[in-house]
């Protein structure tokens, strides 16, 4: 009788590990306690820093810059006048206008009120200077533009370098040269800060006092128009918000680990040292679902600190006024928090699983802790980097676990998420969350893991005794877990080495062999893996052959209008091409043209049809087929449509339905007829027809053979095709009765 | 159930639940390979409690858990009610119940939640798993503790929760590693009670320990393990013969005193035959 393992059953050995979990005392200390400390903690240094930071040095008062383009004018002088008209309360003027908005009449306040402003001279146009809070206010500029002058955004300002405290100059003031600067001027402030704000109203005071001024007659004759000021709101994205964009992540996927150490130890080192394990081992239910539970229940028990601490953060963020100040108003918005929180569950998947991986061997609880202080250790120094400024967030480090999601977070964050590098982020730690999943149940039902010694380990990377006849899926996991950011970085890396486009391909067919079937072939060779039955070589003989080769001929000759077909429906639905990409595409494919077809053949059909068969419907396929032979197929196809998304430096996303398609065709074919060599042929006359087609493309579209790109194919020839299709299939569905018999015998033999 | 359809060539017993058939283990350890099991040969049939004795590191435990299907042996094969141990190692497990000293019990939860989270393992349905906890409850006197949490529960009381594990989904066969190591007077009645308790249900017991006086109480046949080895197996009488000794620590001392002499390693030739 054994118990079947349904959905709900799952759930009930989840929820028990749950129940645990939740009701130890220490998992709540984690999960409420730390928030509610951390945060009101974080954020009082936070203002400290980001206050100290951004208060100018005029600690009273708020500082002026006047832009390089004023260095020599009559503005210093004008505002200092204006603030002496001000100082003398008889001539402060009224502000009439706001007064009478508010319905109330306010007379200006004590004059000591008024703050002091520091005119502070700066060379360029005082960007930088407003942004780091060294000045609350920039006049940059006039309009409409009097003086063009050459000076004017010259080079990098320098107020650093130069020291921007040197007294103004002295100019005597000249009513006249005073007269040039009526008009608008041109003002950046900081959105948001009160300083600033308080800056900008103090200059419009000031210079409505030198217009009331004016008015009377006391500067200077032809006084047409008023100084009036137009004053430009900045947003600060500068360092700080960067800064304080990547620390939160940080913070959160550090306090998101720290939630997950405890159950994840409690629940598999602690169950051992509880004397629980044992029992649970012995069970008829497979470890791989006890440790699937516990994963959940970790997962979840993380996800619920991440919440709290999503929460515990926002608040505080929100009540001290931080996020305000750097991130602008509307900038936290429940989008950007939920992607965040999305990106904190992708990130959490991983580290249970990797978490699980390394306690599910730890026979006491204090040998756990020993084993992941190094690793926490090892978390904060990548999390740390990805703190340093002027960090980019490049295709290389998308595949560096937990600085991608950081780095992907700031960007979310910052507003400027890519959806390149985003995909390559979460395919990455989908990856690798796998591998650590499938190391962890390898590890979890290990007999070693119950006795408690470190024969876990040891097992996994010791020779083994005996051959095995297919992958396991761990094995399959960890191999696509080093494969595939190696992959992603090396062939978009390619490029940048070489210019010549023949040695780019010769380079990329070479990464190609080298690990898509050499690291495959590498492991299945260590792990003492029987290479027959993993990558299917199996030539057939020709009674098979007689039904194989017209069945791929005419799948390889219709499969491509299916595929055409898929890539219009994805539009259709909303799969946009991109139009750069589009163009990229074009170039490319003229680039091509000029190329050898043997050359292009060789580098687009032959390397992928023989790379990728025997990984994906060799490898991957057979290590999948014990579960379920349809499941394998289509997880396969999955696969394999996702690895074309992301090749090179593009995302294809457009190719993930063709490319799955045609996995599934592939696996079909490579499951009945047992063997890789018709795969690869197939796979090779598909792309090599593709590849032709574009090849002579312009002696096509002269013949009008050839459609357009982007249009429908003619319904003649779909229906040809799909003809096409059932009938290749059909053929290599039926195998001829004597086949099928012989066939038995080879099965049981593999089974045996 | 029938799982597995290979004719048994030789059955001294009508229903032998546990077979052992010449087993050998042997263990690798920093380059040297140690054997821990040399041809171990037993049946425990149905209603019989079979004692496992031997000092500490004989290979009591080692033999439990290939019979388990924990551990796989380098030779020969296990079975449980006619299932080969390995193959059909679901259904093995799942006619066995296990009950070792270093069992214990989960903390946070109440005994009620832990005893049927239990039965879901094996795959006991909600309402059975509800009546069979109400039936041991009352046999193993846990009635008053079932809902208080694990943690509250005294040494005694968790120790009746652990041998009501073993039980929650009925097994035909018992096996207990030194159920009585570190228990006082009181407890290790409470397990000699739980051992007539399954007698009397008519489970094939395994027991492994090194409690010599508390094996003659309570187990029908023995196997005397030496290093590796099952010296002698039999009833108490028929090891009395083939021993010339009267009590079990007698006879292990002269076992143990005859293999340092080298006089004892003919495979089987001091082994006697059940009757």
């Amino acid at each position: 009788m054994r118990p079947r393992l349904s959905p709900m059953r799952i759930g009930r050995l989840c929820l028990k590990e749950l129940r645990e979990s939740l009701r130890d005392r220490r998992t709540i200390v984690t999960l409420v306690l730390m928030p509610l400390l951390v945060y009101p903690l974080l954020s009082l240094v936070l203002n400290r820093v980001l206050l100290t930071s951004v208060t100018s040095k005029a600690q009273n008062g708020v500082s002026i810059g006047i832009a390089s383009e004023f260095s020599d004018s009559q503005l210093p002088g004008i505002l200092r006048l204006g603030y002496v008209l001000l100082q003398e309360r008889s001539f402060a003027p009224t502000f009439i206008e706001e007064e009478i908005k508010d319905g109330e009449i306010r007379t200006l306040e004590n004059k000591t009120a008024l703050p002091q402003p520091v005119l502070v001279p700066l060379s360029g146009q005082g960007r930088e200077a407003l942004r780091n809070g060294v000045v609350d206010l920039v006049i940059t500029g006039q309009m409409p533009a009097i003086r063009t002058s050459a000076q004017q955004e010259k080079g990098v300002e320098s107020y650093e370098r130069f020291g921007f405290f040197e007294p103004l100059k002295e100019v005597e003031f000249d009513p006249v040269a005073a007269k040039e600067l009526i008009g608008r001027l041109e003002v950046k402030f900081r959105k948001s800060d009160g300083r600033s704000e308080r800056a900008l109203q103090l200059l419009e005071r000031i210079l409505a006092a030198v217009n009331n001024e004016a008015s009377r007659g006391v500067i200077g004759v032809d006084y047409e128009a008023p100084f009036r000021v137009s004053a430009t709101p900045v947003v600060m994205q500068g360092n700080y918000a960067d800064l304080l964009a990547t620390m939160v992540p940080l913070v959160l996927v550090l306090m998101t680990m720290a939630g997950a150490v405890y159950p994840a130890i409690d629940l598999t080192a602690g169950e051992r040292e509880r004397g629980t394990m044992e029992a649970l081992i012995v069970s008829p239910v497979p470890s791989y679902a006890l440790l699937l539970a516990k994963y959940s229940a970790v997962v979840t028990v993380a996800l619920l600190t991440a919440l709290a601490n999503l929460a515990a953060m926002s608040i505080t963020l929100w009540a001290s006024g931080i996020g305000k100040l750097v991130f602008g108003e509307g900038v936290i918005s429940t989008g950007v928090i939920g992607t965040v929180l999305i990106l904190l569950v992708l990130f959490t998947m991983f580290f249970a699983a990797l978490l699980l991986a390394i306690t599910s061997f730890a026979k006491s609880f204090k040998e756990a802790q020993a084993y992941l202080i190094p690793l926490m250790l090892l978390a904060l120094t990548p999390g740390v980097m990805s703190l340093l400024p002027g960090i980019q967030f490049t295709s290389l480090l998308a595949t560096v676990p937990l600085v991608n999601i950081v780095l992907l977070a700031r960007e979310v964050l910052n507003g400027s998420a890519e959806w390149n590098t985003a995909l390559v982020a979460v395919i990455c730690n989908g990856v690798y969350a796998l591998a650590a999943l499938a190391v962890a149940s390898r590890l979890f039902g290990s007999d070693a893991a119950i006795q408690g010694s470190r024969e876990g380990w040891k097992d996994l990377f010791s020779l083994p005794r005996e051959p095995q006849i297919f992958p396991r899926v761990d094995q399959m996991a960890l191999t696509m877990a080093v494969m595939f950011p190696l992959y992603f970085v090396l062939s978009s890396a390619l490029p940048n080495l070489r210019e010549d486009l023949g040695e780019r391909l010769a380079l990329s067919a070479l990464v190609s062999f080298l690990l898509l079937l050499g690291l495959p072939g590498f492991v299945c060779l260590v792990r003492k893996i029987e290479l027959k039955p993993t990558f299917l070589i199996q030539p057939g003989n020709l009674a098979r052959w007689s039904r194989w080769g017209p069945g791929i001929l005419l799948i390889a000759g219709a499969a491509w209008m299916v595929a055409h077909e898929l890539v219009m429906a994805g539009q259709m639905i909303g799969i946009k091409i991109d139009m750069q990409q589009i163009e990229r595409v074009s170039e490319f494919k003229d680039q091509l043209q000029a190329l050898p077809l043997w050359l292009v053949l060789f580098a687009f059909a032959l390397t992928p049809a023989v790379c990728e068969e025997f990984l994906f419907r060799g490898f991957i396929l057979n290590s999948l087929r014990k579960y379920s032979l349809v499941w394998a197929v289509i997880l396969s196809s999955l696969m394999f449509g996702l690895m074309h998304v992301l090749t090179s430096n593009v995302l294809a996303v457009e190719r993930l339905m063709p490319t799955t398609f045609m996995g599934l065709i592939l696996g079909f074919v490579a499951v009945r007829t047992r063997s890789i060599l018709p795969g690869i042929i197939l796979h090779f006359l598909h792309n090599s027809l593709l590849l032709s087609l574009n090849h002579f493309s312009e002696e096509l579209k002269a013949m009008q053979i050839l459609v357009e790109e982007n249009e429908h194919l003619p319904v003649e020839w779909l229906a040809t095709g799909g003809l096409a299709l059932v009938v290749g299939f059909v053929l290599i569905w039926r195998t001829p009765k004597q086949l099928d018999a012989e066939e038995a015998t080879t099965d049981s033999l593999a089974s045996a | 159930m029938h799982c597995y359809s290979e004719e048994t060539s030789f059955s001294f017993r009508a229903i032998s639940l546990i077979e052992a058939q010449s087993i050998h283990k042997r263990f690798q350890s920093s380059g040297n390979t140690i054997t821990a099991l040399e041809s171990v040969s037993f049946q425990v049939s149905a209603g019989e409690v079979f004692g496992l004795l031997g000092p500490n590191g004989a290979g009591k435990t080692t033999t439990l858990r290939i019979v388990m299907g924990l551990l796989k042996p380098d030779g020969g094969q296990a079975k449980v009610d006619d299932c080969l141990v390995g193959p059909d190692l679901p259904e093995v497990r799942a006619k066995i119940g296990m009950v070792s000293t270093n069992d214990g019990v989960y903390p946070w939860l109440t005994a009620r939640e832990m005893l049927l989270y239990f039965a879901d393992l094996y795959g006991v349905g909600l309402s059975d798993a509800k009546l069979r906890l109400d039936q041991l409850a009352e046999q193993l006197d846990l009635g008053r503790f079932l809902s208080q949490r694990c943690c509250t529960l005294s040494t005694g009381q968790k120790q009746r929760v652990i041998l009501a594990r073993g039980l929650m989904h009925d097994p035909p066969v018992m096996l207990l590693d030194e159920p009585t190591r570190g228990l006082d007077v009181v407890g290790s009645q409470t397990v000699f009670d739980f051992i007539a308790l399954l007698k009397e249900q008519g489970k094939a017991v395994l027991l492994s320990t090194h409690r010599l006086d508390e094996a003659e109480r309570v187990c029908d046949r023995f196997g005397l393990l030496h290093r590796g080895t099952l010296m002698y197996t039999g009833n108490l009488d028929e090891i009395r013969r083939a021993t010339g000794q009267r009590h079990l620590t007698e006879m292990f001392m002269t076992m143990m005193h005859s293999t340092d002499q080298g006089s004892c390693n003919d495979e089987g030739s001091n082994e006697c035959a059940p009757a």
